[in-house]
This record gives C-alpha cells, sequence and structure tokens, in this order.
C-alpha cells in the first residue's frame, strides 16, 4: 500500500501571492480526485508534490519518506502529466519517450522499447512514432503525455486536468486506462471536470482559493446533500430575489426555462426536491 | 500612424534591459574615447577630423549587433504576444503600419548609436594621455555620425527589416546580423586602413572595387583620404565626392530599396511553414485492451551514465538538425578560412608562405577563440533553457535523474566545442591539401586544441554556470555576454591585472617549426588546470549551497581544488614580474632627472670586447662573461662614469679596473666616481658577469629570445653600456611636463656640425651551446669544438661597430665557395626548399656590389634562419652573418609567386648591408643617418631584381613601394629623403627604393653606383662619419649639372 501524507503544506511566490495554505490529505492507492476551479491552487498542489517547487510550510511524505528533503525518494516511483507542457522540438516521439524512459532509470534498452511501443499503442500513437512531438495536434500532444507519465514502473501517477483537450472518445479511454492501472497505485487526478471525478475516483477532496474546503469519498459528499437540495422553474425577473433570499447552488436554463437549485434544510414554498449530484457538491462547496 | 511610432517608443523606454543597453553603450562609448584610440599615426590628433572619423566607422560596426536586439523586440512585437491577428483584424493599413514600424526601429537604432557616439565624444575629451588639437568642433563629430551612423543604421536596420518581414524568423534574422558582421571583417581587410596599410597593402584597384562594394563605407573613406597629408587629415574632414560619394549614395540606395521589399513583404499573418503538418491520427480501440506494461526501473551508477548520455544525444539532435549550427558553421569555415587564405597570400608586399600546419594553427588560434566563445555565449544560454523554453522541463524535471542534465549539457558542450575545433582542423587540412603541403604537424594542431577547446570548454561550464545561477533566461544571455566581454576578450586585461586569473582567454602567441608553440604550452596547460580547478570549486559551492547539504565528499572535492589551483597557479605565476607601466614611466622619468647630465660629460668609448656567452637553450637561460677595453677617446678627462646594465639581467660582477683604481659594482644603474680621472687617450677595462633567464609568464623579448631551438640574440644590447640611454626616455608630452622634464632629446639635425668619434670595436666571442645546436656570432668563425658534451664556437672580428648578434639552433647546413668567400647556409632541415635559391641570390650580390662598391670584408657570409617567435625582421645583416626569420624566407613558397621573388630581394638587400651598414661605413647618428643604410640596401635590392627578373618586374616592385609610400606619408609630416630616420623607416625603405631607382634611370645606373664606390671610398670606416648629405654631393658631383635641380627635387 502507497501513502502520499501532504501536512500542512502552505506555499507563497516570491510576490507574495499565497496559493496554498494548510492544506493536509493522506492519500493510498487508487485515484484521488482534486476538484476545484481554475485558479484554485490545483496546479500549485500538483507542483508542490512532485517537487518542482518547495512549500514555503509543511510536510510531505511519500510511504513515510520526506520528499521535501528527499525528492528523489518521490521521484523514483512518479508519473507525472501536468497541465500544460511543451517538447524539445526535432525529436521524435519514440525517441523522446527513450529519453525520459532513461531518465525514470529504465535499464534495459528492449525493455524500454517494449514499453514505449507498448504505451504508444495504449495511446494510439504508434504510427508516429518517428514523427516530432512539436507537430502534434493538441489531442496527440495529450497522449504522448499520457504515455510518458506511464513510464517505468510509476507508484504514484499525478494527472493535472489530464483530459483537457481530448474528444469524449479520447477521455473515455484515457479514463479506462487510469482505472485498469489504479488498483496497486497512487493516481492524483486534479481537475474541475466534476464527471471525471465521480466515474473515476475512490476519494476526492474540493480546492478553494488555495484552500481544502472538503475531502472525502464521492458518495459521502453526495449523501451530505440528500434532501437538502430544492429546485424550481422561475422566470428570470425572479432570480434578484431568489439569490437575495437563498443559498443558490445552481442555474440551468432548461428549453428557455431557468431552473434554479437552492440550499435549504427543509424545502422552501414553491420548491420540490432534487437528487443531489456531484456537480451540485461542488457548486455547494464554491 | 503616429501612435504606433510613439508606441514602440513607449514600449521599448519601459522595459528594464532598455536602460542596461542605455548604460552599456555610454560605458563602452566613454571606454573607447577615454582609452581605445587607436593611433592612426604620430602626427595626427585623436581628435582630429580624420581620426574621429575613423573611430566612429568602426564603432558603426556596434550597430549590427543593436540593430539585432532591438530586431527581436520590436519587428517580432505582435507575434510574439499572438496579437498580431487582433491587430490584423483592425482598419490599420499594412503599408503604413510597416513603414512606422521600420521608422521605430530605425529611430531606436539610431539613438542607441547617437548615445555611444555622446559618451565617445565624452571619453575622448576626458582624457589627457593623447594629442589634441584644441577646441571643439561639432561638425567633426556630427559628419562622420551622418556618414557612418545614420547611412550605417539605415542598411543594416533595412536588410534585417526585410529578412524579418520576409521570413518572420528570428533566428534569420540573428544569422543576418551575424553575416552582416562577417561582411564587415571582410571588407576591413581590403580597406587599405591605416593599421593594415602597413604590412598588407592592397594593389590600387583592389582598393577602388573595395571602395565601391563595402557597404559599411570605410574602404571608401580611407580610399578618399589616401592622398591628404597630416594637416589636412588634423584640420579638416575628409570630403564627401569620389568613391565615398558614390558610395554612400548607393548605400542609401540599397537601404531604401531593402525598406520597399520589407514593407512589400510584411503581413500580420504567420507564414505557412510546410515542415509544421499537424493531423490528428483517429483512435482505434483494438488498442485499448491491450494490458500495460510496465517496465522495472533500476537506480545505478550505470543508469546514471545513461541518463546522461541520453542528455547528450537529445542536446545533440537539437543542435545538428538546427539551421543555428549550420549557419555559425559555415561562417566560421568562411570567417576563419579567409584569414587563412589571407596568412598564406600575404598581399602584394610579402611572399606567399608555405600552407604549413604552424602557419595555420596560427590562424587559427588568432581567430577561432574570440568567434568560438561568442557562438558558445549563445549555444550554452540556448541548450540550458531550451527544456524550459519548450515547455518540457516541467515533466523533465521531476523525473529521478533529472539533475543528470547538467552533466549532459556538459557533454554535449565538449561536443560543440569538438565539433568546432575539428572544423577549423579540418579547414586548415583542406587548405595543406589544396596548396600542396603535405607535411601535416599535429603538434601544431595539438595547440589548437590546447589553447581553443580547453578553454572555450572552461568558459562554456562558466557560462553553464551563469546561466543556471540566473532566474531568465534573458539574464542569464546579459550577464554571459557581459562575462564573455569581460574575461575572454582582450579588454580582460584592463580588468584584472593577475593573469592567472585571465584564464578563460585565449592564445595567440607564434608556432615555430624549430620548437613549436615553446614553453607557453606548458606554461597555458598550468593555466588551464588552474581555471579547471577553480570552476570546479565553483561548481561545488553552487551545488552545495543548493543542496544545503555538506557532505564531506564536496568538502574534499572542494578542498582538492583549491589545493590543486594552488599548485597550478604558482607553477604558472612562477617567475612573474608584475609589469606597472605607471612604475615603469616613474621609473624611466626619474632615470631622466638623474642621469641626463651625463648627456654632455665625456664617457668611455669601448674599443674590445671578449664575450664567453653560454647558451643553454633547454632552460631558457644564457650566462655571459666578458670583459671591455674602454677609453677616453675624448679631449676631456673622464671623472665618472655612467653605467648601464639591462635590470632583466642577474648581475653576477661588474668590476672597473683602471691601473690600480678598482671598482666592484653592484647596482644596474650606477655612477662610478673615479678617484683617478681616465684621461684622454688613457684606458681601462669592465669585467662582468650576468646571467639572464627568462620565464613563459613574463613572455619572451623579441630580439633577446634564448629559446630550446632557433634562438636569437641581438645580444649587444643586453651588455653594459656606458653614458646616458636616451632610448629610456618619455616621450609623452603630458607626461614629461607634469614630471618636470622638459623638452626630450631630440634626434641630432643634419645640420649639426661633425664630431668624429671611432667607436668601431674589436671582437671575439666565444659562445657555447648544447650538444645537438650549432652557435652563431657575429664575424668569422675561427674555431669549433665539443667539450664536456658541449658544443664551442669561437667568432671574431675587427673593425665593426658595437653591434653583435648571437643565434643557436638544430640546423641543416649547405656551404659553396663564391669566388674564395664560403657561403654557408643553416637551416631548419624542413625548410629546403629556397636555399639553393638563396645562395644562387647572394651569388649575384656578391658579384655585383664587389664589381660595383668595392671589396668585401670577410672570407664568410652565413645565413643563419631563426624561429617565428622573433619578430620585427625578415632578414638582418651583422658582419659576416645574416640572420633570417623562418616564415620570410626559408618557408616561402615563392614558386607559387608569379610577381615577387622575395628570397632575391632579402638576400639582395641584406648582402648590400655589408657594404652599406655593418662595417664599411660608420654613419653619423642623426637625421639622415637611414638613408645611408637602408635606402642605399633598397636600390642595391632593386637592381639585382632587375638582373634577375628583367626591368619591368623590377618597376612593379618600384609601384609597390610608391603606393606603400603614398599610404604612409598622409600619416606623418612630409621630410626630406635626406632627413629619413628610424622615427619614419617607410621613407628610407620605400621612397628611398623609388628615389634611387628613378635617380639611376636619370643618370645611369654606371653613374650612381659609381657615386656610390667614391662616397664608400671617400667616406668608410675609419676616416669619417658621413651623413646623407655627403652622399648626395658625390652623386652630384658624378652627375650632368642639368640633372642636379630634379636630383635635388628627388630627394626632397
Amino acid at each position: 500500500m502507497n501513502t502520499l501524507k501532504i501536512d500542512n503544506v502552505s506555499l507563497a511566490y516570491g510576490n507574495g501571492y499565497q496559493a496554498l495554505t494548510a492544506i493536509n490529505l493522506e492519500i493510498g492507492n487508487g485515484i484521488f480526485g482534486l476538484l476545484g476551479p481554475n485558479g484554485a491552487g490545483k496546479s500549485s498542489l500538483m507542483k508542490t508534490i512532485v517537487g518542482l517547487q518547495r512549500p514555503t510550510e509543511g510536510e510531505l511524505h511519500f510511504n513515510g519518506s520526506d520528499i521535501v528533503k528527499n525528492p528523489l525518494d518521490l521521484q523514483k516511483h512518479l508519473g507525472f502529466l501536468p497541465q500544460y507542457f511543451g517538447v524539445y522540438p526535432k525529436v521524435s516521439t519514440y525517441n523522446l519517450l527513450d529519453h525520459l524512459a532513461q531518465l525514470k532509470g529504465v535499464r534495459h534498452k528492449q525493455q524500454r522499447h517494449g514499453q514505449i511501443i507498448n504505451l504508444l499503442q495504449k495511446v494510439n500513437l504508434l504510427d508516429v512514432k518517428n514523427k516530432e512531438v512539436h507537430t502534434f495536434s493538441g489531442g496527440m500532444k495529450q497522449r504522448f503525455g499520457v504515455a510518458q507519465a506511464l513510464l517505468g514502473n510509476p507508484k504514484i501517477v499525478i494527472v493535472d486536468e489530464p483530459t483537457a483537450g481530448l474528444d469524449p472518445e479520447e477521455r473515455n479511454r484515457f479514463n479506462t486506462l487510469l482505472s485498469d492501472i489504479s488498483e496497486d497505485i497512487i493516481i492524483v487526478l486534479s481537475t474541475h471536470l466534476v464527471e471525471d471525478v465521480r466515474n473515476l475516483c475512490s476519494t476526492m477532496a474540493i480546492i478553494k482559493q488555495g484552500r481544502i474546503v472538503s475531502q472525502g469519498t464521492p458518495n459521502d459528499f453526495i449523501g451530505q446533500l440528500n434532501k437538502k437540495l430544492w429546485r424550481k422553474p422561475i422566470k428570470k425577473t425572479e432570480l434578484p430575489h431568489i439569490e437575495a433570499t437563498h443559498r443558490v447552488i445552481s442555474k440551468q436554463l432548461i428549453e428557455k426555462v431557468m431552473h434554479v437549485t437552492v440550499y435549504a434544510d427543509d424545502c422552501p414554498k414553491g420548491f420540490h426536491g432534487t437528487t443531489p449530484s456531484l456537480e451540485d457538491v461542488y457548486f455547494n462547496h464554491l | 500612424m503616429g501612435p504606433i511610432f510613439f508606441n514602440d517608443i513607449r514600449m521599448a523606454l519601459r522595459q528594464k534591459a532598455a536602460y542596461g543597453a542605455m548604460m552599456v553603450y555610454l560605458a563602452i562609448g566613454f571606454w573607447v574615447g577615454y582609452k581605445l584610440n587607436i593611433s592612426v599615426g604620430d602626427n595626427l590628433a585623436v581628435n582630429a577630423p580624420y581620426s574621429v572619423g575613423f573611430m566612429v566607422g568602426l564603432m558603426s560596426l556596434t550597430i549590427i549587433f543593436m540593430a539585432t536586439v532591438l530586431a527581436f523586440s520590436v519587428l517580432f512585437k505582435e507575434s510574439d504576444a499572438n496579437f498580431d491577428l487582433i491587430v490584423f483584424s483592425t482598419p490599420i493599413r499594412k503599408r503604413g503600419f510597416a513603414l512606422m514600424r521600420f521608422y521605430s526601429f530605425f529611430v531606436l537604432t539610431l539613438l542607441g548609436f547617437l548615445l555611444l557616439i555622446v559618451a565617445y565624444v565624452i571619453g575622448l575629451h576626458a582624457q589627457s594621455s593623447s594629442q589634441m588639437n584644441v577646441g571643439f568642433h561639432l561638425w567633426h563629430f556630427l559628419y562622420p555620425f551622418a556618414l557612418f551612423g545614420v547611412t550605417n543604421t539605415l542598411l543594416v536596420c533595412g536588410i534585417l527589416f526585410f529578412v524579418a518581414q520576409k521570413f518572420q524568423n528570428k533566428l534569420l534574422v540573428a544569422v543576418t546580423g551575424l553575416l552582416l558582421y562577417i561582411v564587415y571583417m571582410v571588407s576591413m581587410v581590403f580597406t587599405n586602413a591605416p593599421f593594415m596599410a602597413q604590412s598588407l597593402p592592397q594593389s590600387l584597384m583592389a582598393q577602388q572595387i573595395s571602395s565601391l562594394v563595402d557597404i559599411f563605407g570605410l574602404s571608401a573613406y580611407f580610399f578618399e583620404a589616401k592622398d591628404l597629408t597630416v594637416e589636412q587629415r588634423n584640420l579638416g574632414v575628409v570630403p564627401f565626392s569620389n568613391f565615398l560619394l558614390i558610395n554612400r549614395w548607393g548605400i542609401a540606395i540599397l537601404s531604401f530599396g531593402m525598406l520597399y521589399w520589407g514593407v512589400r513583404a510584411f503581413s500580420f499573418l504567420p507564414i505557412y511553414k510546410g515542415k509544421v503538418e499537424k493531423k490528428t491520427i483517429p483512435l482505434q480501440m483494438e488498442h485499448a485492451h491491450i494490458p500495460f506494461m510496465v517496465a522495472p526501473t533500476w537506480f545505478h551508477p550505470n543508469t546514471k551514465w545513461r541518463a546522461i548520455v541520453s542528455f547528450m544525444k537529445i542536446d545533440m539532435v537539437y543542435l545538428f538538425k538546427s539551421i543555428a549550427l549550420v549557419a555559425v558553421s559555415a561562417l566560421l569555415l568562411f570567417y576563419v578560412g579567409m584569414e587563412m587564405y589571407g596568412d598564406i597570400d600575404m598581399g602584394i608586399r610579402m611572399p606567399q608562405l608555405y600552407a604549413s600546419s604552424g602557419l595555420l594553427a596560427q590562424t587559427i588560434n588568432s581567430n577561432f577563440y574570440f568567434i568560438g566563445a561568442l557562438v558558445m555565449v549563445y549555444f550554452v544560454n540556448d541548450i540550458y533553457w531550451r527544456s524550459n523554453a519548450s515547455g518540457f522541463s516541467i515533466i523533465q524535471d521531476t523525473a529521478y535523474y533529472a539533475k543528470e542534465k547538467w552533466l549532459g549539457h556538459m557533454g554535449s558542450i565538449v561536443m560543440l566545442v569538438g565539433y568546432l575545433t575539428g572544423l577549423m582542423i579540418f579547414e586548415a587540412l583542406v587548405f595543406q591539401l589544396l596548396f600542396h603541403y603535405s607535411v601535416v604537424d599535429w603538434q601544431a594542431y595539438f595547440g589548437v586544441v590546447v589553447f581553443n577547446t580547453f578553454p572555450l570548454l572552461l568558459l562554456s561550464f562558466f557560462l553553464l554556470l551563469v546561466n543556471s545561477i540566473s532566474q531568465k533566461k534573458s539574464l542569464a544571455l546579459g550577464v554571459s555576454i557581459l562575462v564573455f566581454l569581460a574575461l575572454a576578450t582582450p579588454v580582460s586585461k584592463s580588468i584584472i591585472t593577475n593573469p592567472v586569473l585571465r584564464f578563460l582567454s585565449g592564445y595567440s602567441g607564434p608556432y615555430s617549426d624549430f620548437l613549436g608553440y615553446g614553453p607557453y604550452l606548458h606554461s597555458f596547460l598550468w593555466r588551464l588546470v588552474f581555471g579547471f580547478a577553480l570552476i570546479t570549486a565553483f561548481f561545488i559551492t553552487y551545488r552545495w549551497l543548493r543542496s544545503q547539504q555538506r557532505k564531506t565528499i564536496k568538502v574534499l572535492g572542494f578542498l582538492t581544488c583549491m589545493l590543486l589551483g594552488v599548485i597550478s597557479g604558482s607553477r604558472f605565476l612562477d617567475g612573474y614580474e608584475k609589469k606597472d607601466k605607471d612604475s615603469e614611466m616613474t621609473e624611466r622619468a626619474n632615470y631622466e632627472k638623474s642621469y641626463r647630465s651625463y648627456q654632455i660629460s665625456p664617457q668611455p668609448t669601448i674599443s674590445d670586447v671578449i664575450a664567453h656567452i653560454d647558451l643553454f637553450p633547454e632552460s631558457q637561460a644564457y650566462h655571459i662573461k666578458g670583459s671591455y677595453v674602454i677609453k677616453n677617446k675624448q679631449t676631456r678627462t673622464i671623472d665618472s662614469i655612467l653605467l648601464n646594465v639591462p635590470k632583466d639581467f642577474e648581475l653576477v660582477s661588474l668590476v672597473y679596473q683602471h691601473r690600480n683604481e678598482r671598482h666592484e659594482i653592484g647596482t644596474h644603474i650606477s655612477e662610478i666616481h673615479l678617484k683617478e680621472g681616465l684621461s684622454p687617450q688613457d684606458s681601462a677595462t669592465l669585467a662582468f658577469e650576468l646571467k639572464y633567464q627568462w620565464k613563459p609568464i613574463n613572455g619572451h623579448e623579441s630580439f633577446n629570445a634564448i629559446l630550446k631551438n632557433g634562438s636569437f640574440l641581438r645580444i649587444s644590447r643586453f651588455f653594459p653600456m656606458f653614458g646616458y640611454d636616451a632610448g629610456r626616455e618619455i616621450s609623452d608630452v603630458e607626461f614629461r611636463k607634469a614630471q618636470g622634464l622638459g623638452e626630450a632629446t631630440a634626434l641630432l639635425p643634419l645640420e649639426a656640425k661633425k664630431i668624429k668619434v671611432d667607436d668601431f670595436i674589436g671582437l671575439s666571442m666565444k659562445i657555447s651551446t648544447s650538444d645537438d645546436q650549432i652557435a652563431i656570432g657575429t664575424g668569422e668563425l675561427r674555431k669549433q669544438w665539443n667539450s664536456e658534451g658541449r658544443n664551442y664556437f669561437e667568432y671574431r672580428a675587427e673593425s665593426i661597430p658595437f653591434r653583435f648578434a648571437v643565434a643557436s639552433a638544430t640546423y641543416a647546413s649547405k656551404e659553396v665557395d663564391h669566388d674564395g668567400i664560403v657561403i654557408r647556409v643553416l637551416y631548419n632541415p624542413l625548410h629546403h626548399h629556397n636555399v639553393d635559391h638563396l645562395i644562387a641570390n647572394t651569388r649575384l650580390a656578391l658579384g655585383y656590389c664587389i664589381q660595383n662598391f668595392g671589396p668585401y670584408s670577410f672570407r664568410s657570409v652565413t645565413f643563419a634562419e631563426v624561429s617565428a617567435f622573433t619578430k620585427g625582421f625578415a632578414g638582418t645583416a651583422y658582419p659576416g652573418v645574416i640572420f633570417m626569420t623562418e616564415n620570410m624566407t626559408f618557408n616561402a613558397n615563392i614558386t607559387n609567386e608569379q610577381n615577387q621573388d622575395v628570397v632575391n630581394e632579402l638576400a639582395g638587400h641584406e648582402v648590400a648591408h655589408f657594404w652599406w651598414g655593418t662595417n664599411q661605413i660608420d654613419p653619423d647618428y642623426r637625421e639622415g643617418h637611414a638613408m645611408l643604410t637602408e635606402s642605399l640596401a633598397m636600390y642595391t635590392e632593386m637592381m639585382l631584381y632587375k638582373r634577375m627578373h628583367g626591368k619591368a618586374k623590377m618597376m612593379e616592385r618600384v609601384a609597390m613601394h610608391q603606393q606603400i609610400y603614398d599610404a604612409e606619408r598622409g600619416f606623418y609630416k612630409e621630410s626630406s629623403l635626406l632627413k629619413a630616420n628610424t622615427e619614419n623607416l617607410y621613407m628610407a625603405y620605400s621612397k628611398g627604393a623609388v628615389v634611387f631607382v628613378e635617380l639611376s634611370e636619370l643618370i645611369g645606373e654606371q653613374q650612381l653606383n659609381l657615386a656610390l664606390k667614391k662616397f664608400l671610398k671617400k667616406y668608410g670606416h675609419p676616416d669619417t662619419k658621413p651623413i646623407s648629405t655627403d652622399l648626395l654631393h658625390e652623386i652630384l658631383k658624378v652627375s650632368d649639372e642639368t640633372h642636379h635641380q630634379k636630383i635635388l627635387d628627388l630627394f626632397e
């Protein structure tokens, strides 16, 4: 069983911006979802975990080892797919993967070759293995990113917005891949797509303005909202009044009619109960 | 469209880097004005309009750099910010936008240059050490600013603007900038610039062509100025006419043409790049169910090494696929190749040289390091920041072996520097092949590696450190450029006084087939070890600080580096003598103050010299044990003597003995106050023992070059001398004023009263050298023997001036007899090509001189080749012996020269000195003395050229001398040939050759030779010390009166 323990981690940038504040998480094998809006601090937390940024406070432990002091203890077992990344120009897909495999300590050429071909097949880039990555479309590049994150024998894979730029089919395929490999390793999935978290994650946390505002299993989250969400169709002109008098979770325009969902312990007048979803959980925390 | 221009200016001025650049321009401009005024002639003020134009023209080189840097930020502004499509969607007119963009680019560049020039003007007027014209004339600065600054800015901006718009590629803009720089350097070779004209005069046609095609206008400037006198250059600007006018207008038209094409090519839309083909591969679902395969990882030195190699491979793929390296390689090959050709060809004055490995290695050493260092500044920055700039670092840096990229980069730097060095050596080998010189001297090319590759690696590693410390790529590049300028260029000498700390600079010293690079190679290696130790210590410290781990191995590594640094540094600095210009000047001033009174007090004359000289070539040392017989040849009793011994020599003993009066002297400069004065015609003795050794850290003296092989010493210069030495006086007028020194000693005027003192000597010199070498002295070889593993030689000469020299080397020799005179040639066994031709020409010269001027004084003529470590002459004649430097005669490729026979020239010239200079006449040391030696030797040289190659060929040589004379006269006060002296040797040589050949045409060669013969008979030693007018009178005597005025005019 692998464990990643994030203990009271804070991160402030040189310009004084507080990106993370007192983050505490304990993550075991399986897929852990980190959900949050843009700018919430997801990427900052990912970069801090993988050692690209040093926390200004707090500790990070992977399998008991302090990875702030000894980042190599994590990097030995790490696969990382950042949200944004570039590639070396002039270098082919295969050669770039081979380079990264060597940096990850895959010793034997045959093993490297076997794994690279396997991954290229899985991400469907085998036919373009000799093409330069920088000529790829956004989706292909993202698939390359997935392949490189899985090189070697990772015990922890951190993926930051991995499905951005992928079409639904690719996204589905990627999610399947993550599910396949998640049994014995930690996967930290950072995303703002609630659907991905719902489909994949056994545990999750919601991050907002650099703080973890809630954590648990998706079902726990949903359960917390049971019989607390109420919904009704309204006229647009009513919205300001409802916003002033209720805690609005979401608004939806369905067939030109606005439907509003509010949070309340008891059913407000004119509303009816609705089954909570993870989206509602997410919106409830924002 | 005005807002576009003002917005560009505003945005440029908002950048911090702009202020940094301004400060740099101001600093460079001030420094150039204050310190780096290249002297263009002894009689030209540094603020003379001509000099200012020359400097501004040279500085216009910086426009290329300024414009290229600005092009990156100004011309690519929209595309860099992905703002171009938004601009495209506005109603702005394309051509108007493009024109305004060019205008702001041009104005910003010109402002940068203006700053440089303003600072230069301030620096120029702040300094006080150079000759200055009184007053400030704005026009003298505005004119060259317009001539070079405005026009060249227009040109460079026009070209870069066109390239930027046509190709929308920053790299291509950078390459174009580099190409412009190369064009500039090429044009400089053909400019007939003052500092080039003396060594490599170009033909008139070459100058004219260059004047038209030199896009920077310097050739046209020099060509237009070539007929101006010193006064004209001092007082007025070079006229804007003829070639200069055509050139500048032509360039302006070309610039506007580039602007026109640039504007036409301008587009807001990116150019379609066919190579980048983005297509999406559709998903193939059948692969989705293949099981995921893991690959075992292993963290071990072996995998670490593989990771390092992988980093290297990735770097190499990137480098060798990039157009930048292709462009750099092509430009480097072109630039160094051009220099190689120039060094082989040597222009129209010098002989073509054999394309030997040594020659070509020297060319590489002189040119490669600077450009290589500049190239590495760019590539180290590019390699280091590539993963960051491409966005790949975010992935790569999380890998286990990410930190090994340092070593990977180091490896790729080694490969890159190795590649560039290999390219240079390969090019040299191609030149050897093309010029049919098949002997490859790998020792010479090994020197290329030591003097270029290793310091380039040190510099690159240091730059790698600079890049890794810096937070931004642009900052790193800026700091790297400063490091390059401060530590890897000649500027380092001004900044760092201790030579061991200049370990990032290159070496461009001599190479000789006699001894390779000599002791400099080992010395340089010690400096490299020091640099390596220091940079490694920096690396360790940096890693230590970053990791914040106190590992014992790092401490040990650091201490080892320090120890290595101390050992290598002390080995390199062994015997170092710091040369402080200020204290040396003060010392010379004090000498003058203390001893100038001896100028008018009688001093003894040396009449006999016995010297035993032991040469130790292996240790670069020699010992002299000698004695003088000195005599009072004045009319007054000598009461005190001033004795000078060069301070570089160890004074073992120095004893003056006159009857019972004995003085033991212990200082290098000393006054001996005699108890019993030395009466007129009375004699005394001076016995002395001196030791000399030089260390590579201090460099060798060209004329005191005791070397492992090929030594040459003008040794009489280092023997004890009597009386005041006016040669130590300082010529700087301001310094003299500040020190209260009054007027410096002037050369005796031609009209001064003649006083005859016979200062010729009898010389006996015994020279010993190592077992494998032959020592050559002065006079005739009387005896030679071997004792205790050393070779001994005894030379004697009667009645010669106090001027003798020594050489020693491992020689091959050839001897022939010419009518009872032995002609002996001693040469490096590799340099046998011209020996027979030299002998043939010596026969010719001896025959001509004996027939026309009188008998030869010795029974032998010895030619001895000396190493290229001795510079300053092609050949030099001493009584009975002629020394020649290896590259000028013995290693010259005369078979390839259609219009020049340097062996004939030098043999004729130097043999002629046996009549005109070495011992038959003793010209009085006053104005005109050089005419009686060098001009007459030039005349004889020309007559022998005529004998060997015909009159037409001779006249070609005369025309060349006329050209040299014309090029030089504009920088000196015009004077008569009758006053030619060592200050203006071009007069004695070039004007002398022209005048005497013309004279021989006017009055006939026979008549002129008759005059010379009579002159020699009448004024030859020991009868009198002749002056130049004595010869003129003899010429007038033998010539028809109708020619007299013409003859007098010729000499004037």
